[in-house]
C-alpha cells in the first residue's frame, strides 16, 4: 500500500471542490467537478469499494459530466458575462487543471503497480461480492424503486412539454 | 486514515452546500448539489469498504442511481428555463405560475 495516496487524493478532492466553488466559468467548474470525481473514485478504490469506484466513474464522469457540459453549451447564449465581482478575478490555470485530471490516473497506476488496493482491515468482509445478493435480496424493492425513478426521469426528458415565454 | 476520509467527505459536503448557497447560476448550484451527493457516496462507500458491509454498498449504489435520475430531471429543468427565454439564474425565477 502507498500510505500517502489517501491524504493526497482527499486533499486534492477538497482543493478542486474549493476551486469549483470559486470558478465563474462553468466549464472550469465542471472540469474541477470531474477532478473531484476522479479523486473520490481513487479513495473508494483504496478503501476496498472497487465496484463503487467504477460505478462512480461510469455514472458521474461518463454520464452526468457529459450532460452538464452539454447543458452549459446549450445555455451559453444567456449566461451573464464573466466580469462581475469576486468570481471574475479567479481563473483556473490550465496546468493545474491538467494535473488535477492526471494525478488520480497516476494514483491508480501506482496502486496497480504496487499490487493493487490494500485489503480492508475488517476480517473477511463480504464487500463487493455480497452486493448482488443484498441488492436483489432484501433490498430488491429499493432497487426496483430506483429503476422506476430512472425510467420516470427518462420520460421527463422525452416529453419537453410547452415551450416559449 | 479513516478520519482523513471522513474529513474529506465533510469538506466536500460543506463546499457543495456553499456552492448551493453562494452561487446564483442554476448550473453552478447543480454542481454543488452533485458534490454533496458525491460526498455522501464517498462516506458510505469508504465506511462500507472498511467494514465489509454489503448494506453500505447497496445504500451507496441506490444513492448513485437516485442522483443520476435527479441529475437528468435537474438539467431538464434548467434547459426548460433556458428555452422559456429566461437566464438560468435564480434571479429570473422569482414567480410561480400555475
Amino acid at each position: 500500500m502507498i500510505p500517502w495516496i489517501v491524504p493526497f487524493a482527499g486533499a486534492a478532492a477538497v482543493a478542486f471542490a474549493a476551486l469549483m466553488l470559486a470558478q465563474r466559468s462553468l466549464y472550469a467548474a465542471a472540469m474541477c467537478f470531474l477532478a473531484v470525481i476522479l479523486n473520490a473514485a481513487v479513495l473508494l478504490y483504496v478503501r476496498g469499494a472497487k465496484l463503487l469506484a467504477l460505478l462512480l466513474l461510469l455514472v458521474y464522469a461518463g454520464a452526468v459530466a457529459v450532460l452538464i457540459v452539454i447543458s452549459i453549451q446549450a445555455c451559453a447564449d444567456r449566461m451573464p458575462d464573466a466580469g462581475r465581482g469576486f468570481w471574475s478575478r479567479l481563473s483556473l490555470p490550465r496546468p493545474l487543471l491538467l494535473a488535477g485530471l492526471l494525478l488520480p490516473v497516476l494514483d491508480a497506476a501506482l496502486l496497480l503497480a504496487g499490487g493493487g488496493a490494500p485489503r480492508p482491515p475488517a476480517p473477511a468482509p463480504a464487500g463487493d461480492l455480497g452486493l448482488g445478493p443484498a441488492l436483489f435480496g432484501p433490498y430488491v424493492a429499493a432497487a426496483e424503486a430506483a429503476a422506476f425513478l430512472m425510467l420516470f426521469a427518462a420520460l421527463a426528458v422525452i416529453d419537453p412539454g410547452e415551450t416559449g415565454p | 486514515m479513516n478520519a482523513m476520509i471522513w474529513s474529506a467527505s465533510a469538506s466536500l459536503f460543506l463546499l457543495g452546500l456553499a456552492a448551493m448557497v453562494l452561487r446564483r447560476q442554476l448550473l453552478a448550484m447543480f454542481l454543488g448539489l452533485e458534490l454533496m451527493v458525491v460526498a455522501a457516496v464517498l462516506a458510505l462507500g469508504c465506511e462500507a469498504g472498511r467494514a465489509g458491509l454489503s448494506e453500505g454498498f447497496v445504500a451507496a449504489l441506490l444513492a448513485l442511481a437516485v442522483a443520476a435520475a435527479e441529475a437528468v430531471v435537474g438539467l431538464t429543468f434548467i434547459l426548460r428555463v433556458h428555452r422559456s427565454g429566461r437566464a438560468p439564474e435564480t434571479d429570473s425565477l422569482q414567480e410561480l405560475r400555475g
